[in-house]
């Protein structure tokens, strides 16, 4: 309270003079977003009518954008779309649901009642995302009310898992230390909390709880932020969770195993556009440390400079990061100081190794073992030859811990009881589910977005197609003798940065069916983003352009050299030093 | 001529010894006396109406008795008919007109329209009746039919009556309803003035016979001429049109599109036919019939368990053509009926064929072909043996599922594919399969326009209340398209169901366009296999009683059902009276008769199959 009072008094002695009032959607100037958020009353607006509309298998127009809020995105079959339009069906609509769970955890009986909730809703499978979120594809409209009460019976919600809200919060999964990791794990939760939307629109359309007539959003204010806003924080010396790619990261310091607090980091983000040179990735900056009881306060009040000094007229415009390019970091940073009536001191020393994942078994100082499973773009499902689904869902009869995302599609079992290991692995074997011994590394450390059919703004393939384009790009490396060198490799259908593309060593960005772009010079720790090389072509020329560079990597290479590293040392391509370079 | 007239006597102020006596007399001179009679009673100064009435005797005038003795008295002849897509209705305006031309009054009535105590006013009563589905008399019949079988009908002492049945033989209840009638009279006292006749779906040579042979027989009785009276007029009321079902119109297929999506457990598809300088008109809820080709390969089964190879020549209608080409285009293949099972039991001395007719008909029918027939007891059979065991192919009526307004020179149908199984596997319908497995665009296909005026919009302003799941949707895409070509006022309400939402929603962007645009009001859809417990149009339109009601009773809704009769129809009605029942706080019977007036005043209309 006393925080809040002083932030207050602070915030009027700010110079706001370039701030855009949140609460007074001006239509001459305002994208329609703003509208629709202003006339939603925080967030419900037709919602409930749109559910009732047994003619549609779609939401009205206006509530596409609030469900997003509630953790839903409206697709439709993309493959199906012309036969429908034939028929004279409507295009085959369902719903992605997201669950909000921090950090990735869930436990044994959490993931049992996901999983029954995807056999009896959805498609029967589920799906890990990028942001340690699980996802149910493919639930009809007249289904969509049972699930999401589903997911809350469970004790997890779907609550700003999407929309201009800050969303799930990230941390590293995998706790070798488990005193620090558990503390962050708290943090997680904390700030996923505090940032949560206050609107009682959630339970009055979801869980048919009692209508409240009078709602506040005491962070966000009526048309919360301009611009979706991501969170993660990372442990040291892992980067798993791509902390840079975040519009907020904090990033664990730790002094003779004790929390003292974290570095912040802000500004980081994916999306850009294809052909837009004003849109652009962009790794974070790291603007100071703060201590454990300035945690919230911080994460509060990026917030809310981003809230007030955010575009929200041009929304490709308006992450954070572009705020921040906007009005130069030494005046974000001191907007921020100001918002905070204290100013942050500098950042403390840390050192990231890599940003993927540990395949296999760890056992942890209580002898407790943690499995990290490889699940190809963390789609949970029994196909012909991988009974992922099914086996997942025995293992989760007889766990007592944890399933944990990690923040690379995987899922990590954790805290099994060393008593119960070889009935793990016997499951894990008969269901052939793979833990990361015999995939190259390239392929461990691949990523794909979701992509067609499903995603609306794809413009090529990609999680359907990653395999076999590794099945070729590991003949090449086998030919030079670097199959046993990771490479990450990130392939998106769109420029969207859903699969942290930008952060590939090689990176792969729909621009139509069969064509990307292809980027090179990412670093293998995820501090630097990579750059255009070669536009819009497709699989054959992709594979003979970096077979001499794969060849020369694999003749002179520095010793422990990564290939994102590599091409820059040699030029191949120039370094992106910040996103303002991206273009250049 | 010495049949004996039972002309009623009832009324007749005479003893009965001068009535048997009467009796002797051959026709001629009975008219002569007539004539005599009456004349003797105009100079006694009594009107002849009042004689004609209470006698039940019409002269044609009082003029000069002898020379009158050969021109024709009238007989009170009434023609009727009970009739659901317009077929009866036409035979019998056919017959009202050849009677005309024959100099013999008559006056003609739909059965709907006439109070049941008029009956007992006639001399002669003559009735085209259809059948319905499985034995019923069509919708607006009920009423009389009730009426006719039940314990308030009249004596028909002395009256005349002929009956021409329409039906399908490969219905187990053949011509049921003209049989009822045919029943019904004999047992009131009235006497055939011809035996019966009950037709199949090919019904037009009978039917001319039949009218040829009233006429013939109520000219001996009334010894009318027929070069007298409106011959004139007569040639000018037969105009048919240029295209009919005997001579069908050759349309091309403009598109054949599976309009259920996949993974559906129905195969439905939307079909345009170009009628392009055709000059061919029809209103919505009109029938369009097609002359289907069945299927070469069953064809060529057929014809190997017969040991035939197809080039033999037959005779179909005096043209001479190939077996194969007779059995693809001529014959029925598809649907068994009793006469042929009974004349292959007894061509196989198969005792298991002989057996279906006994035990299981019905069932059997419902889903066993000719092939199935031949295969129970195969045997090696002459051309002309096969033809002649064959009934000549029927076409097949669906309701039009377009407004010639909005599509000038087109007719669209929604067809779904007739599929049943049995222990050899799958067998399809004839016209469905033809139709939409193996008719390609650009392809020909010959149909014709079937009237049904038992299914037409009211007025612009009339509100419209369509209940149509299933293909039942079809004339409502018609109905829609109307009105808002009409710019009609009057509201429109759909109830449309079908088994799942994702893949059988008919017309879903149309439906959605029309709600947008306003000429659809409200769209109410039952979805039976998304959920776990089952819901039908039925349960839609119990959820909305009190809105129905209101369209019904207060704004004077037209309802209409199209589809599945035996099951959709007869629940959906049963709610309907429930609904009229409950909200209009009526008794059960005054719902039943509230609906009956509904029915009368032609605001409930019904398509059904």
């Amino acid at each position: 309270m006393a925080t809040s009072k002083l932030i207050n008094e602070v915030q009027n002695k700010v110079e706001i003079n370039d701030a855009i009032q949140p609460t007074s959607f001006d239509p001459g100037k305002h994208s329609d977003v703003e509208r629709i958020k202003v006339e939603s009353n925080y967030l419900r607006g037709t919602i409930t009518p749109s559910l009732q509309n047994s003619v549609t298998g779609s939401v009205a127009d206006d509530d596409l954008m609030l469900i997003k809020f509630h953790g839903i995105y409206q697709q439709d079959d993309r493959d199906l779309r012309n036969e429908r339009r034939k028929q004279k069906l409507e295009p085959l609509y369902s719903f992605m649901i997201r669950a909000r769970i921090p950090g990735g955890v869930a436990t044994s009986q959490q993931y049992i009642q996901m999983a029954e909730l995807a056999t009896k809703y959805s498609s029967g499978s589920l799906r890990l995302t990028t942001r340690q979120a699980y996802q149910w594809h493919g639930v009809f409209k007249r289904n969509l009310k049972k699930t999401i009460a589903g997911i809350n019976e469970t004790m997890l919600d779907t609550i700003a898992a999407c929309g201009d809200v800050n969303r799930n919060v990230m941390s590293n999964p995998l706790p070798e230390t488990s005193k620090i990791h558990a503390e962050v794990f708290e943090w997680t939760k904390r700030i996923s909390e505090h940032l949560l939307p206050q609107t009682r629109a959630y339970h009055e359309i979801w869980l048919d709880g009692e209508k409240v007539e009078s709602s506040e959003e005491p962070i966000y204010g009526q048309t919360y932020l301009p611009r979706k806003f991501k969170t993660a924080i990372a442990i040291p010396p892992y980067n798993d969770v791509d902390v840079f790619a975040n519009d907020l990261g904090f990033i664990a310091i730790v002094e003779n195993n004790e929390l003292i607090g974290f570095n912040v980091v802000v500004g980081g983000g994916m999306g850009s556009s294809h052909g837009d040179q004003t849109t652009y990735p962009r790794v974070g900056n790291i603007i100071g440390f703060c201590d454990l009881s300035q945690v919230l306060a911080v994460a509060e009040n990026v917030v809310k400079v981003q809230r007030d000094f955010g575009n929200r007229e041009v929304r490709k415009h308006a992450r954070l990061k572009y705020t921040i390019d906007s009005l130069g970091i030494d005046n974000f940073v001191a907007k921020l100081h100001a918002y905070l009536g204290f100013e942050l001191p500098e950042a403390r020393d840390y050192q990231f190794i890599h940003n993927g994942d540990r395949y296999g078994w760890i056992e942890d100082e209580n002898g407790n073992w943690h499995l990290t499973l490889y699940i190809h773009s963390g789609r949970i499902i029994d196909s012909e030859d991988k009974k992922i689904f099914s086996g997942l869902l025995e293992i989760a009869k007889i766990h007592n811990g944890e399933f944990r995302i990690s923040p690379n599609q995987n899922l990590i079992i954790s805290n099994i009881n060393p008593t119960i290991k070889d009935k793990v692995s016997a499951i894990l074997k008969t269901h052939n589910i793979s833990i990361g011994e015999t995939e190259s590394p390239t392929r461990l450390n691949s990523i794909a977005c979701v992509a067609f059919p499903t995603c609306s703004l794809a413009m090529a393939e990609a999680e359907r197609y990653l395999p076999s384009f590794v099945d070729k790009l590991e003949e090449i490396l086998s030919e030079y003798s670097i199959r046993d060198l990771p490479i990450n490799v990130r392939m998106t259908g769109c420029p969207n940065g859903c699969g942290r593309p930008f952060l590939g060593e090689i990176g792969m960005v729909g621009k139509a069916p069969g064509k990307y772009n292809l980027y090179l010079g990412a670093s293998h720790t995820g501090h630097r983003l990579n750059k255009l090389f070669r536009e819009n072509i497709g699989e054959q020329e992709i594979l003979e352009t970096l077979r001499p560079i794969l060849k020369d990597y694999s003749e002179s290479r520095l010793t422990d050299e990564r290939f994102g590293d590599f091409v820059i040392r040699t030029g191949v391509i120039k370094a992106v030093e910040n996103g303002l370079d991206f273009h250049k | 001529m010495n049949d004996k007239v039972d002309f009623p006597t009832g009324a007749a102020p005479l003893n009965s010894d001068l009535l048997e006596s009467v009796q002797q007399y051959d026709a001629k001179s009975l008219y002569w006396l007539s004539g005599y009679c009456s004349g003797l009673a105009d100079a006694r100064g009594k009107s002849p109406n009042a004689v004609n009435t209470a006698v039940g005797l019409n002269l044609s005038s009082s003029q000069d008795l002898l020379e009158q003795s050969n021109s024709a008295v009238a007989l009170k002849t009434l023609v009727l008919f009970a009739s659901q897509s317009g077929n009866a209705e036409k035979i019998a305006t056919e017959l009202h007109q050849s009677l005309e031309q024959s100099g013999l009054e008559a006056r003609l009535s739909s059965v709907a329209d006439i109070k049941g105590k008029e009956i007992k006013e006639q001399q002669v009563i003559l009735l085209v009746a259809s059948t319905h589905g499985e034995g019923e008399p069509p919708d607006d019949a009920i009423d009389f039919h009730e009426f006719v079988l039940g314990k308030r009908a009249p004596k028909l002492d002395g009256v005349k009556h002929a009956v021409l049945s329409l039906g399908d033989s490969s219905y187990e209840f053949f011509c049921q309803t003209g049989k009822d009638f045919d029943q019904a009279f004999g047992k009131l006292g009235s006497q055939p003035l011809i035996e019966r006749v009950d037709c199949d779906l090919d019904y037009e040579a009978q039917a001319e016979e039949w009218i040829n042979s009233i006429t013939e027989k109520l000219r001996e009785l009334t010894g009318s001429n027929p070069s007298s009276a409106n011959s004139n007029q007569a040639v000018h009321n037969v105009a048919p049109d240029q295209w009919s079902k005997e001579k069908p119109f050759s349309a091309t297929v403009l598109a054949n599109q599976k309009i259920t999506g996949r993974g559906s457990v129905k195969q439905i598809h939307h079909i345009e036919l170009s009628l392009e300088n055709s000059g061919i008109h029809y209103l919505p809820g009109d029938s369009l019939g097609v002359w289907a080709k069945n299927d070469e390969q069953t064809v060529n089964d057929i014809l190997k368990l017969v040991e035939l190879n197809g080039d033999e020549k037959v005779v179909i209608k005096s043209v001479e053509r190939s077996l194969k080409q007779a059995l693809i285009e001529n014959l029925e293949i598809t649907l068994l009926n009793k006469g042929l099972i009974s004349d292959y039991a007894k061509l196989s001395g198969s005792d298991e064929v002989a057996k279906i007719v006994s035990e299981g008909y019905a069932e059997y029918v419902s889903n066993h072909q000719l092939i199935d027939l031949l295969s129970l007891a195969p045997l090696k059979l002459e051309a002309q043996q096969l033809v002649d065991l064959l009934k000549p192919i029927k076409p097949r009526m669906y309701s039009i599922s377009s407004s010639l307004e909005a599509n000038p020179e087109e007719v669209h149908l929604t067809v779904a594919l007739a599929e049943s199984e049995n222990e050899s596997g799958k067998r399809q319908g004839a016209a469905s399969s033809f139709l939409l497995e193996r008719l390609e665009e650009d392809d020909q296909v010959l149909v014709f326009v079937e009237e049904n005026r038992h299914f037409k919009l009211p007025e612009n302003d009339k509100p419209v209340l369509m209940i149509g799941p299933g293909t039942g949707i079809a004339p409502f895409r018609a109905f829609l398209q109307e009105r808002e070509e009409r710019q009609a006022k009057g509201g429109n309400w759909l109830f449309f169901g079908n088994p799942n939402f994702n893949t059988d929603f008919l017309y879903q962007t149309e439906l959605l366009e029309a709600l947008n645009s306003g000429v659809l009001n409200e769209l109410s859809v039952a979805f039976s296999r998304d959920q776990e417990e089952k819901i039908y149009v039925q349960d839609r339109l119990k959820e909305n009683a009190e809105k129905i009601w209101d369209w019904i009773n207060s704004q004077g809704a037209y309802l209409y059902v199209c589809g599945d009769m035996n099951r959709m129809a007869k629940d959906v009605e049963a709610t309907l009276k429930n609904i009229i029942q409950e909200q209009g706080n009526l008794s059960a019977e005054q719902a039943d008769d509230y609906l009956k007036q509904l029915r009368k005043d032609k605001r409930y209309q019904r398509d059904v199959y």
